[in-house]
């Protein structure tokens, strides 16, 4: 009985600090007095020096100060429609409301009122500068924020030939701008909430109100509430948060960095995750075939995106497989390989002193190392390095008797198959799971590698991305969508929508539409 | 109607499929051709013959009672004590045939391909990954066959179109080989050879439509049947009548016998990569599904915590007997002998049941 005793004590040393949500926060209202106030936002913002407090005259008679954060706000604006106007001198003016006179003087589209401190610091943290007015108990937060951002570029990670080169920015309202000027209906929605205790990151949820299942928004935005954090910075933090399976290798939303994909989705009746200061949206639901599909498939014509997405699977399959097959090929199968074609194997292998599965490790840490590293060098460096490391690791290694010529073209192989696979996260996960089953291979041979295969398609059936099955619409099996899985079904006969969730909104285009010379006028 | 379940008829096809036609490339061929030489090609459909009223007559049970399974319909007709007797006695005489058919499949693994490696090993490896696949539940071996399956039928229709140009059809000659009286009779004694349309009636409940049940188990029983005689018939007509009733494997036989072309000669290995993804799905299954009928029978609901010990048992039945000769030829075989009497005997025991009680009408 002592050892349960000994058990609970050391789990209550152990226990987590209690959720930061419980310690109540308390909303306290704004002084009347404009002194009571400086002094009290003096103290809160104290040893902040990039935080102004300027005091200034309504109309030369009542006493006002304006509260900003330099860099955050607008100062050109600020001077030009805040404190020109209202220091003017008026003297017909008698002493109506001050909201009012405020609020006509100021040349500003977004004038809200606040009543509390925590809703002024809230507004001038995100860069709207406060205006409060003596023997008034309301603030005015004015929307004039400007900061400096990032233009709009190509994304790096998801480059295409044909279609749109936007990518999203850091700023959130950039990034939603971007998608309004796609979906121009007012049935996109965007559905706003804050995260982080001290980072209050303003995080987004978007999706087309009558195409999405209702019961998708409402688990999104249950589980983003759940979420209880210092700070988030950027929306992989958020990921791995609300995500099904914590524990698998394979990623279970779609990030991307680029509008036209997130467009697409919502079209398709998918929610999307956007976060203040990433340009990484999130799309949930996903199934497997997401990732291997690219936005170019939809852009060019379907012949071609069909040949192209059946590579794709090769080579998926190749770099899973390959260095595994090799290890036990040469192991333990010897007599599958033709003859012709392992003796010369066997003579390449001849002063190589390692076996099969060594010369394999070795010579896929090193590429995985040349990858990694290759991220961080600077751009001049970076083209040369890459090529010394090809020739000179891989020739002077197969010199010097370390590995065999065949491993170096396998390593190259599957290095080459691995970035056929569009989406950064999936092909990431499938490199990863390579070397287990490659150590499976050298231990029991191809019944490895099947034991290997069936454990990560067993381990990928039971995955689910917020209620949809990961293999569908393999298994379960849905014939209707299998025309922009196995391959690209022409865009006149992509007439449904995939079937995620609950009920849908099945059909997004009239079906007959097939082109063709005589159509003529309708 | 369970909205909830994603299974169609389409995994019911692919389940049936692998648990039945895996039987054509096993040592079920040699246990038939012991007494029936080189007319064992067609008893599979005299075993089914004997064995259809019974199987029929528990479907036409299991429509007519809806949305219960198959223990729960023997619960429901025959009262609590006598279904318990009757479900140990189909639990225990599935784990028995599991067990030793078990042996066969890792004895195959084992001399074929890994002969350095001690049968324990191998049979532990074999039941790691059975048993990690079972675990995940019965929808995921669903989808995880119907992701194999084509691979495994695109290689047997590989196989079948190399060994095509050497078959001499003059090997079926004599038709009832050893003797008509004998084939019959063997034929009728192993019925229980399918014993898994029987317990597969343990799933009804969990498809999405009781509808894809009955869809699934037709066709998968049609094109199993079709499978098992195309292979059987392979055999016959690849080995003479006399060898053939001295070979362990066909099916590896077969696969050492093709090659493709004048270049690559040795692809046994490439057919053993499928036929190993079909057994460790196979016995998957039939652990789950065994599994599943004792759980049934004592009412335990949470059947992937039974799957460990039932599987490792299973595992240590098969390794009693001392080679593989007396597990295929005297267990499997008295066992199948005797069954083949209990499976054709309780669907006509429950029916007759069922109708004097006149529960014919739905309540």
């Amino acid at each position: 009985m002592s050892w349960k005793i000994l058990k609970s004590k050391k789990k209550k040393k152990n226990a987590a600090p209690k959720p930061l949500s419980n310690q109540k926060q308390e909303q306290s209202s704004l002084f009347t007095s404009v002194k009571e106030n400086e002094k009290e936002f003096r103290s809160i913002y104290s040893d902040c020096s990039d935080f102004i407090l300027r005091p200034f005259l309504i109309g030369g008679k009542y006493d006002a100060i304006l509260l900003y954060i330099e860099g955050l706000s607008n100062t050109d604006e600020i001077d030009d429609s805040v404190l020109s106007p209202l220091m003017e001198k008026n003297e017909n003016q008698n002493d109506i409301q001050i909201g009012s006179l405020v609020k006509s003087q100021v040349a500003v589209s977004d004038v809200k009122e606040l009543q509390t401190f925590e809703d002024c610091i809230q507004a001038i943290s995100s860069g709207n500068p406060i205006v409060l007015v003596d023997k008034y108990k309301t603030g005015f937060s004015l929307g004039l924020t400007k900061w400096e951002k990032r233009s709009i570029e190509p994304p790096e990670a998801e480059k295409v030939i044909r279609g749109p080169r936007e990518g999203f920015v850091e700023t959130l309202a950039v990034n939603t701008s971007m998608i309004r000027r796609q979906i121009r209906s007012p049935k996109l929605k965007m559905q706003s909430m804050e995260i982080g205790k001290y980072t209050k990151t303003k995080v987004i949820i978007t999706y087309i109100d009558g195409i999405v299942d209702h019961t998708l928004v409402e688990e999104v935005k249950n589980r983003l509430k759940r979420i209880d954090i210092d700070g988030i910075l950027d929306s992989g933090v958020i990921e791995e948060f609300i995500e099904d399976h914590p524990y698998s290798p394979f990623p279970q939303m779609l990030d991307t960095e680029r509008p036209d994909t997130v467009s697409g989705n919502l079209l398709e009746g998918r929610a999307a995750i956007l976060v203040d200061g990433s340009p990484f949206a999130l799309i949930v639901p996903t199934t497997f075939y997401s990732f291997l599909q690219s936005n170019e498939d939809y852009y060019s014509r379907f012949l071609i995106a069909t040949a192209i997405r059946w590579l794709r699977f090769i080579f998926i399959i190749i770099s899973l497989l390959l260095p595994s097959l090799y290890v036990a090929l040469l192991t333990f199968h010897q007599e599958m390989i033709p003859t012709a074609l392992l003796i010369s194997m066997a003579a390449s292998r001849e002063q190589v002193p390692f076996p099969a599965i060594v010369e394999v490790f070795i010579m896929e840490i090193t590429f995985e190392a040349l990858r990694e590293a290759g991220l961080r060098l600077p751009k001049q460096v970076g083209s040369a390095v890459s090529i010394v490391g090809a020739l000179v690791i891989g020739e002077a290694a197969v010199s010097a008797g370390i590995v065999s010529a065949p491993m170096v073209i396998v390593v190259a192989i599957t290095g080459i198959a691995s970035f056929t696979v569009p989406r950064y996260s999936a092909a990431i996960a499938i490199r990863m799971i390579r070397f287990p089953l490659v150590l499976l291979a050298g231990t029991l041979g191809l019944l490895g590698v099947m034991l290997g295969l069936i454990m990560i398609i067993v381990h990928m059936s039971t995955l689910r991305s917020f209620g949809v099955p990961y293999l569908s619409p393999m298994a379960p099996m849905k014939l209707s969508e299998m025309k922009d899985t196995m391959m690209r079904a022409p865009w006149w006969k992509l007439n449904t929508r995939p079937h995620l969730t609950g009920d849908y909104n099945k059909y997004r285009q009239s079906p007959e539409q097939k082109p063709g010379p005589n159509k003529g006028k309708q | 109607m369970n909205p909830n379940r994603m299974l169609k008829a389409g995994e019911m096809f692919t389940l049936l499929f692998i648990l039945l036609s895996l039987k054509a490339t096993d040592a079920t061929a040699s246990l038939f051709t012991q007494k029936t030489q080189n007319a064992f090609w067609y008893m599979p459909i005299i075993s089914l013959l004997v064995i259809l009223p019974s199987l029929l007559l528990l479907l036409h049970l299991l429509k007519k009672y809806q949305d219960k399974n198959l223990i729960e319909l023997i619960e429901t007709i025959m009262g609590s004590l006598v279904s318990k007797i009757i479900g140990l006695i189909i639990f225990l005489s599935s784990f028995l045939l599991m067990g030793f058919s078990y042996r066969g499949y890792v004895e195959q693994i084992n001399f074929l391909y890994f002969p350095e490696t001690p049968y324990v090993i191998l049979s532990l490896i074999f039941f790691t990954i059975v048993y990690f696949a079972a675990k995940k539940g019965w929808e995921v071996i669903g989808f995880t066959t119907k992701i194999f399956l084509p691979f495994f039928v695109l290689s047997s229709v590989i196989l079948i179109i190399l060994i095509l140009n050497d078959l001499v059809i003059e090997r079926v000659f004599p038709i009832f080989g050893s003797g008509d009286i004998i084939v019959l009779r063997e034929g009728a004694l192993k019925g229980s050879i399918f014993i898994e349309l029987f317990l597969i009636t343990i799933a009804y409940t969990s498809f999405k439509k009781t509808d894809f049940f009955r869809k699934g188990f037709v066709l998968g029983l049609i094109f199993s049947i079709i499978s098992i005689i195309c292979f059987f018939f392979i055999y016959a007509t690849t080995f003479d009548y006399n060898s053939i009733a001295k070979m362990s494997y066909p099916f590896h036989d077969i696969t050492q016998y093709v090659n493709l072309g004048g270049y690559l000669t040795n692809i046994e290995t490439f057919f053993m990569i499928f036929w190993l993804l079909g057994s460790f799905l196979r016995y998957a299954i039939y652990l789950y599904l065994v599994t599943w009928i004792i759980s049934a029978t004592f009412h335990i609901e949470h059947i992937e915590s039974l799957l460990l010990p039932v599987g490792f048992l299973g595992l240590i039945i098969g390794v009693i007997s001392k080679n593989l000769i007396i597990n295929e030829f005297t267990f499997y075989n008295s066992i199948l002998n005797y069954l083949t009497f209990f499976y054709i005997g309780f669907p006509i025991l429950l029916w007759l049941i069922s109708s004097l009680k006149g529960e014919y009408r739905k309540k």
